[in-house]
């Protein structure tokens, strides 16, 4: 179990890249993320004789999301081209982040494994609003002092997505 | 009921606002185009194995789509006949027989009633089980890896209804000849406000949107963002017989020109494996006049919308637009790949497939941004009495300027303008008649 100092460091981190995306600034998120980052938002169904209903990592399947750090600035350079219709007024987040843990790697090193969970708001326009629900499993890695997301996997807590997603987990 | 202007099929295009929101509407689709028409229920390659299954729906029915002991594929209505309870609770699965959890009836992959607890003691006998198996869809029909069910017994064959799709679906995306086409495992459901129609028509034969709802992916500076299909952009769109729809076929060969530089980068397996399929289509094509290397969007009426089949990097986008009331819609997707692909263009065909026409695509987001919008503008009474407008290239059907530059002899179907709305309009048309309105 991390220590109690190295869990705040690492609560604060999340809690300010969740406020770096309800502010709108998404070039600062994606500068928390690793050049080699990975995102992934596995599609989740209710299957027979498998509780999670993901898939295992690596295995062949269809994602909500699975992007590199490229993609992800693709998604938001868009946001800038006039044509993101989906988020034409933006989007209203507000992301809860709760139940951290951090676990250390056996015999140290510059990664730890962060859980968190989320509720995430999202209103749009006058009063079109939905929630998500899920849980983060990160890899953060710490460079030069200070923290990057190496890999995210989001788990929602829906087989059937409220709506198509215009954000970030 | 008057729901479509008298001129409607070739005529001006206009379409009442109120099919759809209207409820009684709605209810009657339920009954006279999901209880008429064959509808998509999975791709084969989801339940291959004896006892494997998924539930899905059949318009507002909820299915078991369930592969029996002996390999046969069925499809039940997911009610206990008792006294209604879901016997099937998980959306996939393998089983040889269910237990429904209100009384115990268990029912085997024939859907027979197989075990009924206490039966002598409590039924004494009056029971006939041969009666109370699960309700079984009529007609469940494979073409091509793809599984269809009908709740109508005396329907035409699924060749029959598929009509002039086969054609194209034959040539551009079953890949018979090289074994076929499976699903990559797993689905996307993602709900979206919006009629069930809307999702149909923007898909049957929407080119027109596409430079502004996806105008990014138009733009030189801002297409690297999805993988843009190639190919030259004055393809054109094909209303099929009955009720079908394909557009933006591609008849000329820059997709696979692009494929096969992306092929070299990875290494000689994939190279053979795209100059074989390239191959094998011109194969499949050698006696047509006119070729087509793929289509863009299309739709098969009712509800099942096609997308993306060019590249062969990138899974052919299967979406079932479910109807959840007349003001609600789930969008269910799969994306299908020749099972015969090298894994490597697998993995990326699950990757590049998501980031287009998908849930939490580029592509998908914005249609369904537009559908959302469109639906909480069309509440009212007032709203309601104003028509839509479907017509673009009225009385252009098969006869267009420039229609000259294109090879179209021998192409089934009305080969319409590339910018064109006549296989919306004839979406609707089929959609009248079946639903037996006036116009």
């Amino acid at each position: 179990m991390a220590d109690r100092d190295l869990h705040y460091e690492l609560e604060q981190f999340l809690f300010r890249e969740a406020r770096l995306l309800d502010s709108g600034r998404f070039d600062e998120w994606l500068d928390l993320f690793a050049e080699d980052a990975t995102y992934w938002v596995p599609s989740r169904l209710t299957i027979q004789g498998n509780r999670e209903g993901i898939p295992e990592e690596g295995e062949l399947a269809i994602s909500t999301m699975n992007d590199d750090k490229k993609f992800l600035e693709a998604r938001i350079r868009r946001l800038d081209t006039g044509f993101a219709h989906a988020e034409t007024p933006a989007s209203r987040t507000r992301h809860l982040i709760t139940n951290v843990e951090i676990e250390l790697d056996e015999g140290g090193g510059d990664e730890v494994t962060a859980y968190s969970n989320f509720v995430v708001f999202q209103g749009r326009r006058e009063k079109t609003d939905y929630q998500f629900f899920g849980r983060r499993e990160d890899r953060l890695r710490r460079v030069n002092g200070s923290w990057q997301i190496a890999r995210r996997k989001v788990v929602l807590e829906h087989t059937v997505l409220p709506r198509g997603i215009s954000i970030f987990f | 009921m008057h729901v479509l202007n008298r001129t409607m099929e070739l005529g001006e295009g206009l379409v009442s606002r109120r099919i759809y929101s209207d409820e009684s509407i709605y209810r009657l689709e339920l009954e006279r185009i999901f209880h008429r028409c064959w509808l998509f229920l999975c791709p084969e390659s989801m339940i291959a194995r004896p006892g494997d299954y998924m539930t899905t729906y059949m318009g507002e029915d909820q299915v078991v789509v369930w592969r029996d002991q002996n390999g046969k594929i069925r499809a039940f209505l997911n009610s206990c006949p008792h006294r209604g309870n879901m016997v099937c609770l998980y959306d996939m699965g393998r089983a040889s027989s269910m237990v429904c959890s209100y009384h115990g009836w268990t029912f085997n992959s024939e859907g027979k009633l197989v075990g009924v607890p206490f039966y002598n003691e409590a039924y004494l006998g009056q029971l006939d089980r041969s009666q109370w198996g699960l309700v079984e869809v009529p007609k469940v029909h494979s073409y091509g890896g793809l599984v269809f069910g009908c709740w109508d017994a005396d329907a035409v064959s699924l060749d029959e209804y598929l009509g002039e799709l086969r054609w194209y679906l034959d040539r551009t995306l079953l890949a018979e000849d090289m074994g076929g086409i499976e699903a990559i495992p797993g689905m996307l459901k993602y709900a979206m406000v919006g009629n069930w129609k809307g999702f149909a028509d923007n898909n049957v034969g929407d080119h027109y949107h596409g430079y502004t709802t996806h105008g990014y992916a138009f733009r030189k500076r801002d297409s690297d963002l999805v993988d843009a299909p190639q190919g030259k952009s004055g393809y054109f769109e094909i209303a099929l017989s009955p009720g079908h729809g394909l557009g933006g076929i591609y008849t000329d060969t820059s997709q696979y020109e692009s494929d096969l530089k992306r092929a070299q980068e990875l290494g000689s397996e994939v190279v053979d494996w795209v100059t074989e399929r390239f191959r094998r289509m011109q194969e499949r094509m050698k006696d047509d006049l006119s070729k087509t290397y793929g289509y863009s969007h299309g739709n098969c009426f009712p509800n099942l919308a096609l997308t993306g089949a060019s590249s062969a990097f990138t899974g052919r986008n299967f979406m079932l637009c479910q109807p959840k009331g007349p003001l609600n819609s789930e969008i269910w997707q799969w994306w299908l790949v020749e099972k015969a692909a090298p894994r490597v263009v697998k993995e990326i065909a699950a990757i590049s497939s998501l980031r287009g026409q998908a849930g939490a695509g580029l592509f998908g987001m914005d249609d369904s941004e537009n559908h959302e919008r469109l639906t909480e503008m069309t509440q009212t009474p007032f709203a309601q009495s104003l028509p839509f407008h479907y017509g673009m290239s009225v009385e252009h059907d098969g006869n267009w300027p420039g229609q000259g530059e294109w090879r179209t002899e021998g192409l089934p179907g009305v080969v319409g303008p590339r910018f064109s709305e006549s296989n919306q309009r004839r979406f609707y048309a089929h959609w009248a008649k079946l639903m037996g309105v006036d116009d």
